[in-house]
């Protein structure tokens, strides 16, 4: 209960601080996938006792959800390159021939695992499914990651929050997917307790950037010539009155 | 297996990566403070007579081969010192350029531009170099050149200098109304 209630709240905080502070428009695939969450969560609250209609809801929100945290990744890769014109292409370009690489190496995963023996093969296609959809969304912020580190562009305080939690989530989804649906080492029940855990952690990375209060470190090595000249000129104007 | 192999080395590339990347923005230093503490000034002339192939067929035929061989690696492995002193000089050139790009005088905008354009030449440059460098190492018969254009390095140093003193220009001398 308290895995499933923390994130919720955490998030709808955080979906209030991304509007107060105006980050919305900056991130606004990541505001999206933010308030989807949580909000998916509570209509799957009204829809328990329903097997066959929360499955479906469930499966089918977790797809938006998978396709949405793509698109986020895409913009903290917009987000980085859009000031510098010459990157843009390369950045973009690299993005899809690695997204392209790296969906074809996730259908080989999913097409080499043998489902005919079974029980619940429509579950073990989906967990496949998901499992190779993680893959992508790995190799694509290692390559963000890569990118950035060695054009050594710098940083910026959210952006890095945003890439941290994806990526902690995405390398422990993979892990449990592996770990259930193609070495069937863990059992599922534990695979949705230990992804509730590593989804509450990328929670918390996302509220430790987003939260407290953040001032960009601004260092001042010379006055400001013109604002002084400016204020000298107003001044001087009114003594001469 | 191999898929698993591939799972599991994905995940700790990935985590590897995540680690320096939370390191790296949490040391939040100030990169011109950095530059004028940490810039490593590089040996340009050094450097072009290490990458020479005039110099090495010189070495070829004045040495043994075993003491040729044992010098040509010290010479690459010096010049990969000098081409990382010179990426890493440019990374903090691009950190100098992205704080220049805010400031509000048109002309400091459009040198940091320039600035920061150079500085990924540089850095494209300096990793195409390093390559090389790593192959002429491992495959010493081979005949590579070292596509390093050190011209465009020292405009690089010199469009730092200019932003930099722009920045510390001292306020000009104003008779203070009132």
């Amino acid at each position: 209960m308290t895995l499933w209630i923390t994130p919720i709240v955490v998030q709808s905080v955080i979906v209030i601080v991304m509007v107060w502070r105006r980050l919305a428009r900056v991130f606004p695939v990541f505001f999206a996938y933010t308030a989807l969450v949580p909000a998916r969560e509570v209509l799957l609250l009204f829809m328990r006792n329903h097997r066959e209609p929360y499955f479906r809801a469930y499966w089918f929100g977790e797809a938006i959800v998978v396709a949405i945290s793509l698109g986020v990744i895409y913009e903290v890769i917009w987000h980085f390159v859009r000031p510098y014109f010459f990157l843009r292409r390369l950045a973009l370009r690299l993005f899809w021939i690695v997204a392209v690489a790296a969906v074809a190496l996730g259908l080989v995963m999913f097409t080499a695992s043998d489902l005919s023996h079974r029980p619940e093969s429509r579950r073990d296609i989906i967990l496949l499914a998901e499992r190779s959809v993680r893959f992508l969304q790995a190799c694509l912020l290692i390559v963000l990651i890569l990118l950035m580190s060695r054009l050594a562009l710098t940083w910026q305080h959210y952006a890095v929050g945003i890439a941290a939690g994806f990526g902690a989530f995405a390398a422990s989804d993979l892990a449990l997917l592996e770990l259930q649906a193609h070495l069937h080492l863990i059992s599922f029940p534990t695979l949705v307790l230990m992804n509730s855990t590593a989804y509450n952690v990328a929670v918390a990375i996302w509220a430790i950037y987003f939260v407290p209060p953040w001032q960009r470190k601004v260092v001042v090595e010379s006055m400001p010539n013109t604002d002084i000249a400016h204020w000298n000129q107003v001044l001087s104007e009114y003594l001469k009155r | 297996m191999i898929l698993t192999i591939i799972v599991v080395c994905t995940i700790a590339v990935l985590l590897v990566l995540l680690w320096q990347l939370t390191r790296a923005s949490a040391a939040g230093d100030d990169p011109i403070r950095l530059w004028k503490t940490r810039g490593r000034k590089v040996n340009l002339d050094a450097f072009r007579l290490l990458v020479d192939s005039e110099e090495e067929i010189y070495l070829w035929r004045s040495v043994p081969k075993a003491q040729f061989r044992q010098l040509q690696r010290k010479r690459i492995a010096l010049g990969l010192r000098f081409v990382r002193t010179m990426a890493g000089n440019a990374a903090l050139l691009m950190r100098v350029a992205t704080i220049a790009r805010q400031a509000e005088d048109h002309s400091t905008v459009s040198a940091a531009d320039q600035l920061m354009y150079l500085s990924f030449q540089v850095r494209i440059n300096a990793l195409v170099a390093a390559f090389c460098l790593i192959l002429i190492l491992i495959f010493p018969s081979w005949n590579i050149s070292v596509p390093m254009s050190l011209e465009r390095y020292q405009r690089l140093l010199e469009d730092c200098d200019r932003i930099l003193s722009r920045r510390q220009q001292p306020p000009q001398n104003i008779q203070m109304a009132g």
